[in-house]
Order: C-alpha cells, then structure tokens, then sequence
C-alpha cells in the first residue's frame, strides 16, 4: 500500500517528530510513504476566517500536488477534514473541479483513521515506557471526520491501566484557530478548564491527533507553568510501542 | 399493543411526569375521593366541571364533597352561556374534572374547551383532580388527532403533571401557576 | 434592538471574569444538556425524526407566505384576526393599535422571544399598557431590569440568592427565601396580575397552516394561563413558526420538547383554535395573530434559509463552549449562542453584530444537537465570508497575500524557515508579541516553539539519499 503524506504547515513549522513518527509508524506496518516535496499548507485557516479566495487557490494547490497520490495521509485531524469535508463546496460554480476535489477527498485520511479504516489495525503492542497518559480528542476528529474511540483504544491497548480518558473530552479545548486570537479571553477560559481535566487525570503524557489543538494546549500549559506534562501527537506513542 | 398495555403505559409515563395515578373500581371512588380530600388543609371550596361527565358522576362527586364539608363552585349557565362567579373559582384549593381521553405515549391528559367543560377548574386551584374511564386511554396524540378529526376545540391542552419550573437554579418546583399536584382516578368499568 | 458598536471580545473578555455569572450558567446548561442527550437516546428512531422534522420545515420554508396566508384564512374562518407585519414597527404598531381601541392598561405575557425581538414591551409601556411577563424566569428578569440571557431559561445566569433578594427589594418578601418560597411568591404575586389584565400577550411555538391554531408549549402552565383568562389574547408569531399540518405537531413537540429539556413533553401545550366559542367560560373573547417578517421571507430566499427552521429549543446554546463560559448578555441580543451569533447579523445587519460570527469555534457540537440539523458552524464560516465581502477590496487583499505566498512552495518553505528561526529565538519573538494577533495570543500562552532535532523536510531527504544515495522521485 503506498501513501502519501499530507504534513501539514503545523507539523512543518513545529513538530518534525510527529511527522517522523507517523513515517516511521506508517512504515512499519507495511505502507509505502511517499513525500510529495511541493506540498504547502491546505488552506484551512483562509477557509475558516471567510477568505474564500485564498482557500480557493490552496486548495487547487494541494490538488494539483495530491491528484495522482492513490491515497493521502494527512497527519492533523483538522486538514484531512478540511480536505475531506471542505474543498469540494469551495467550487460551486465548477462542476469538474467539484467532482476532482470530492474524489481527492474520498481517498484522504487523517493518520488514525487510516490505520483503523484502511490498514485494519486491530493492535497494538504494549509500550515499552508506561507513564499516565490521557486523550485528547479533538472536535474536529470526532466530528469532523467522526472518528470517535478509535485512538483510545490504542491507547489502551499500549498503555492499559496507565490509559485515564480525559473527563469532558467532547468539549472544545478553545482554540477554534482564527478563534484563539479573536477572543483570547473566552479561548483561555476554555483552555484553563481542558488542562484543569487534563491534571485531574494526573497524566504526564497528552496524545491528540490534533496539532494545532496540541500547539494551544502546550503552550497554555508551560503558561501556567505545567511542566510535568507532554503532549504527542499519537503517533509519536506509537513508533515507541512498535519499535 | 393490547389496551391494558396502553393504560400500563400511560400510568408509567404520567407517573413519570409526576402525576399522581389511581387505578379504582367505579364502586370504590367515593371513599378514594373522600380519603384524598380528607387530607386537604387547606379552603373547603372545590372547583367544579359543569359538564361533560358520564351520567350522574358530577351528582355523586358532589355528595363526596359535601361529606368532606366541601362547598362547591361551578360555571353557571344564563343567556351568554357559562360563566365562572371569579372570586369562588379563586377561592378553590381543588378542582375536579372529568377527561375524556388521555394519551400512554406521553402520559397527557386531553382537556379540551366546550360550554360548562370547566378548564380553569384543572388549571387555578392547588389540587387538580381528572377522573377518566379505563377506557379512554389512547396510545398516542395522532390518535387523537385522528378521532379528533376536523372537530377541533377552540382550546387543547395536553396536561402533563403538574406545573412545574426549573427557572431557579434549574431547581425543579412544582406548582408554580398551575396545580402542584394532579391526581389522575382511572375508573374500572366493572 | 439594533447595537449600533456591538463588541463582543469586550462583552465576552467580562462575563468571563464573572465567577457567579460562569457558575450558574454552567449548572443550568450542563442539567438542560444531559437531559437532552438522555432523552434524545431513549427515543428509538429520534435520529429519523430530525430528518422528517427538517424535512416538514423544509417544505414551509419553500414557499413561507402560501403557508401563512393559508394559515391566516383558518384563523380567520375559526373566528380569529389576522394582521401582517413586515418589520418591527408595524408589529408594535398593530398591537399598540388593538391595546388603545381597548383603553387597556394592564397585560399579561407569556414567554415569546418574537416579542422581545421587536421590543414589545417598551413600546406598551410607552403606551400606557404595564405588562407584566409570567413566564418565572421573565418575571425575574423583568423585576431585574435586564434582558433574557437564554432562549428557553432566561435567568439562566442568576443564582437563588440573587433572586431571593431580589423579591425582598422589589416584592416585599421575607429575605433568604429557599427555591420553593420564591416560586409561592411568585405565583401569588402573579395570579392577580392574571385576573386583572386587559390583554394576554403570547407567541407561539407553532402556528399550523392547515387548522389556522397555534401551540403553546410550557412548563409553568402561564402559557395556559395567559389563553384563558384575559379576555382578549394578541399572540405575535413569527412566520417561520408555521407547520403544514396539525398533525405535523406530533413529532415536532418531541423533537422540541427532548431537545429543549429532555422533557418526553412539556407540561403543558395549548393548542388554540379561534377565541372562545358560543357558551364557553374560558378563553379570550378576541383572538389576534400578528404575523411577523422581519426579515424573514428574504432569510428564505437565500442562503441561510434553514434558519428559519429553528425551534428555538436551546440545545445548540447549552451546546456550545463559548454561550456556556460568557453567559447571553454578552451577546447584546435576545438571540444568544450559536443560533444568535447567525440570527443576530442577519436580522439586525452584519454591521451591527459584526464579531459575532467569530463567537464560534467550529467546534460543531451545537449541529450534532440541533434538532433540525441546522449547520450552525457552516453559517458561521459564511457569514465570515459575506463580512469579508463587505470589507472591501482592501481588506480581501490583504488576508490573500499571504494564501498567494503560501502557496509557492518555495516562498512558503522559506517563510517557515525564517518562521522557525524566530520562533525558536527568544529576543525575536518577544517583539513579536507585544502586537495583534501574537498579543492575543501571549494572553494565555506561550509562543510556541518548534520541536526538537532536524525539521521534517531536512530528515526526510537525508533519509531519501540514504546508503544508496536514491533520492525522492517527486518533487
Ligand atoms: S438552532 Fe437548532 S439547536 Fe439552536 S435553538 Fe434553533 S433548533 Fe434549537
């Protein structure tokens, strides 16, 4: 099976080891993992903020870059929604571009998602490393590409008793993009009451599949001066539990 | 579903919504009524339904109520049709009426309007008191609505327990315009 | 109605420094939210029902005005009036006009957010008409001089004490009284306020086109009151609470009632056809049905049409992250939370409520309740879109620029290096935040930093070289 990977601008600005990671994971179990060079950022926070324009020509970037990929991975729950869910409506006029992005759509995956859905991943191996370790699952995976308890039991599986579900875990963490600097005051509310959830659970470790979630909760954290706690991308707990 | 699985059902979900149900046989209701009503405190006035009830039930109804030292205040009828003498209707602490078909789905009572039917008698005093055969019993509102037909009241309230809030403190009380409590006695046909 | 500066980072930046403001809020949406989701799961099939229930909205909102005329000549043939009015002022105008033929001076009211919508009760009072409103929750707020800060619980961000002592000041009751005293209070208090008034003042949570009835749904059992006792009843509906047929209210009452409370069915619900008939001891003696645009057939007409399918149920308010930290009022309109945030700009201009539709995450919850599968969050994104139209030239320019930029690989790669390079350096970026948006963010956070070791692009391409020296056949 050959993939290829949708880094996201997120990963490429700031985790280069969870990018790594879902390499090294996805090479693992058996998937071919090709890295289309030219690839930029899917547009997202253009599409979110009303700029239609210039969602519009980041999309047909991306297409232009993922058309002949048989099948896309991208490493961010909210960029595979974006492409899955959002670029096709972003071309009501063309229906020829319509049917090319609702293909590109079909055939994109967040991480997880792929592994569960396409790779039928069942298992996996206990972690070598226990430590406390709890979800978070973001709004956009659960109800943007709808992917619910899927990473837990992952988690569980490699952590067992050390796997604590996150308390209030459907509720949004506040960042919302554009959001976060829009209403820094309700945002950091919402945030300081996901990292109360978070301590409760006394976890050291935080997984997601949600980077920009991920960039908002850590940084919120080291705010507050919480520095027993890491947060992952998934991935990254994975290559430890497969190596 | 069978028609004792209905009325099962309606007695679930009224009871659900914090009616409360009796099951009685015809023979018995004086002394289930005089039982309830010797606990009121409060004004010996009831509030009376003028109309609407099956063949000689008001007329027994009242000899309960005088039995408990009860006056009784009723719509009364001239030219203009019925009327309601408002300061005895205030008075009332218990309003009694008769209800012809309730609903299992929801655990409603169906009161509709009609000359002397006596809607505020269930609506202003504390106390509501419905009396209805087992066999009024109907699964659900589209039922009724098809009986019903093109014969709409001019007024149809589907009572489901009693008046209730959560507007404090999302804090559930009872009684706030309406009746507090509401007392459903389902007569057996036997 | 209209704010002229509504500014919501403001509003919202305050409410949330508000603890008691925060904590009852949060109890009441919490309790209202569980209902719902408890409720909605017991009802087999309820998944079914929203689509039938969208599907039945649909159809009226196809074609609003054949449904309400249609609606308005059942009314009339059951021995009711029907008025139309286009905007706020004509509806007030209408009822100022029945209130005066009257020379009434007193009115009761039952719950109606088209009534707030167009100030109703300003303008009676203006007319030498008290209104007193009966819903429990309006009365508080009423006696408290502010505004519904929830559709369905409007003193929602009030707590017991609050109330307590607000009866004592304003009603004279014994201090420190518990839940259950407040509410005798009240029932008191507003029982003579039922007997005495000229006029009961209603919505209508459905109008139905085929009989020419409304419904009126409530817990407290005011709305029943309201429709009994005063003897004329004005009830001013909004035309997108028109259902085709009575029948219809069978499944729409479930819907609302479990989304609003996770109530199998409210208490009470009324369903009026015409005023009180010949021989009838209760009811009003003339019945008015004020049929309310407002903006809505042009709602209808575009985009946003499935607004008008709205229950006003509340589920998507108690759903959503940023109603529960900020409370209603923040909002500055009677339409708060998700539905306000798009109704709020549409009805009273995109100018007024220009921050609104950023009040939003895109968290999606309040569409995964909504019973009518409203897209609340995708409303969200256009209006942004339609804002951004508004801005200009200019403006649109400026947010392009960088989407050109960012999609040139090469000016995009090298954007990102000298991003990273900043991020990581400490001096550099404390610039950065003393402004705009790096500002905002430093409010609550740290900048971010980028992870360690080699960044992905570097990594992969010395992996691609490899022993063999191969590298990436794309490129
Ligand atoms: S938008 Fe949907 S959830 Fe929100 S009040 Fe209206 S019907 Fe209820």
């Amino acid at each position: 099976m050959k993939i290829s990977l949708l880094l996201t601008c997120t990963a490429d600005l700031l985790y280069p080891a969870s990018a790594r990671a879902s390499v090294e994971v996805l090479e693992k179990l058996g998937v071919e993992v090709k890295f289309p060079r030219l690839q930029t950022c899917c547009g997202q926070p253009w599409l979110n903020t009303g700029n239609l324009e210039g969602a519009r020509r980041l999309a047909l970037h991306t297409l232009e870059v993922f058309e002949d990929a048989q099948t896309v991975v991208a490493i961010s729950s909210s960029c595979a929604d974006t492409v899955r869910n959002h670029y096709a409506e972003l071309f009501p006029d063309s229906p020829a571009l319509r049917d090319r992005f609702e293909a590109l759509g079909q055939r994109t995956y967040e991480f997880c998602q792929f592994l569960h859905l396409v790779v039928g991943i069942k298992k996996m191996p206990r972690h070598p490393d226990p430590a406390r370790t709890t979800y978070h699952s973001s709004c956009r995976t659960l109800r943007g590409i709808g992917l619910r308890g899927v990473a837990e039991e992952y988690l569980a599986q490699m952590f067992v008793e050390d796997f604590v579900p996150l308390p209030e875990q459907e509720t949004c963490c506040g960042f919302g993009g554009s959001f976060s600097v829009k209403l820094p005051e309700v945002s950091g509310r919402l945030l300081a009451d996901k990292l109360k959830n978070i301590t409760t659970t006394g976890a050291t470790r935080v997984a997601s599949l949600d980077l920009s979630c991920l960039t908002h909760l850590s940084t919120g954290a080291r705010r507050l001066g919480l520095a027993g706690i890491r947060f992952l991308h998934l991935a990254e707990l994975m290559a430890g539990a497969l190596k | 579903m069978s028609k004792a699985e209905v009325l099962e059902r309606y007695i679930r979900m009224a009871q659900a919504a914090g009616t409360v149900v009796e099951r009685v046989a015809k023979a018995e209701l004086s002394v289930r009524l005089a039982a309830l009503l010797g606990e009121e405190e409060s004004s010996k006035m009831a509030a009376l339904s003028a109309s609407g009830w099956p063949e000689g039930l008001r007329e027994s109804v009242e000899a309960v109520l005088a039995s408990c030292g009860f006056e009784v205040t009723m719509a009364r009828k001239d030219q203009s049709g019925y009327s309601w003498d408002r300061v005895r209707l205030g008075a009332a602490s218990v309003g009694i009426v008769w209800c012809e078909k309730y609903l299992a789905e929801t655990g409603s009572l169906v009161l509709t309007t009609g000359p002397g039917m006596g809607g505020l008698a269930s609506l202003l005093p504390e106390i509501s008191i419905v009396l209805s055969d087992a066999d009024g019993c109907l699964e659900e509102l589209a039922e009724y609505l098809h009986l019903a037909g093109a014969a709409l009241p001019a007024r149809m309230t589907l009572v489901t327990g009693p008046s209730r809030t959560g507007d404090i403190e999302a804090t559930m009380t009872t009684g706030v315009h309406g009746p507090g409590k509401v007392v459903h006695f389902i007569l057996d046909v036997d | 109605m209209m704010k002229a500066s509504h500014n919501f980072r403001k509003a919202s930046a305050a409410a949330v420094a508000d603890e008691v403001l925060g904590a009852a809020v949060e109890k009441t949406a919490t309790l209202l939210f569980s209902g719902r989701a408890s409720a909605a799961a017991r009802y087999p099939g309820f998944e079914e029902l929203r689509d039938w229930g969208r599907s039945r909205k649909m159809e009226v909102s196809g074609d609003l005005w054949r449904f309400a005329r249609r609606f308005a000549d059942r009314l009339e043939a059951a021995g009711g009036v029907a008025h139309y009015a286009r905007d706020a002022r004509e509806a007030v105008e209408i009822v100022e006009g029945i209130a005066r033929r009257l020379g009434a001076v007193s009115a009761v009211k039952s719950k109606s957010m088209t009534a707030e919508e167009v100030s109703l009760n300003e303008a009676l009072l203006k007319a030498g008409v008290a209104v007193t409103e009966t819903d429990l929750g309006e009365f508080i707020i009423q006696l408290a001089g502010e505004k519904p800060s929830h559709i369905v619980a409007p003193a929602i961000h009030k707590n017991r004490e609050q109330v307590a002592d607000l009866f004592h000041k304003a009603l004279g009751s014994p201090p420190g009284l518990d839940v259950g005293g407040l509410v005798q209070v009240a029932r008191k208090t507003l029982r003579e306020r039922f007997l005495a008034a000229d006029i009961g003042i209603t919505g209508a949570n459905f109008a139905v086109s085929e009989t020419g009835s409304i419904a009126i749904v409530t817990n407290e059992g005011n709305g029943r009151l309201t429709t009994a006792l005063p003897p004329v009843q004005i009830a001013l509906v909004g035309i997108d609470k028109i259902i085709p047929k009575l029948y219809d209210l069978t499944g729409i009452l479930t819907l609302l009632t479990r989304s609003a409370t996770g109530q199998v069915v409210s208490s009470y619900v009324t369903v009026i056809t015409g005023p009180r008939r010949e021989g009838e001891e209760e009811g009003p003696r003339e019945l008015h049905v004020v049929l309310l645009d407002n903006g809505r057939s042009s709602l209808a007409a575009g985009q946003f049409r499935e607004m008008l399918h709205c229950l006003h149920c509340g589920a998507c308010l108690n759903s959503c992250p940023v109603y529960r930290a900020v409370g209603g009022h923040a909002y500055e309109s009677v339409y708060p939370g998700p539905m306000g945030d798009v109704l709020s700009p549409l009805l009273w201009g995109l100018d007024a409520y220009a921050d609104l539709p950023d009040a939003c995450t895109l968290c999606g919850r309040c569409a995964e309740v909504c019973p009518m599968r409203i897209p609340l969050p995708e409303f969200h994104r256009r209006l942004r879109v339609l804002r951004t139209d508004l801005k200009g030239k200019k403006a649109a320019w400026k947010a392009l620029v960088p989407a050109i930029l960012a999609g040139h690989p090469m000016l995009y790669r090298a954007g990102l290096k000298g991003m990273r390079r900043l991020l990581s350096s400490g001096p550099g970026l404390s610039g950065l935040l003393k402004a705009g948006p790096a500002k905002a963010w430093s409010l609550c956070r740290e900048a971010p930093r980028p992870g360690e070791g080699p960044d992905f692009r570097s990594w992969w391409e010395q992996r691609q070289k490899g022993p063999k020296g191969d590298t990436d056949e794309q490129g």
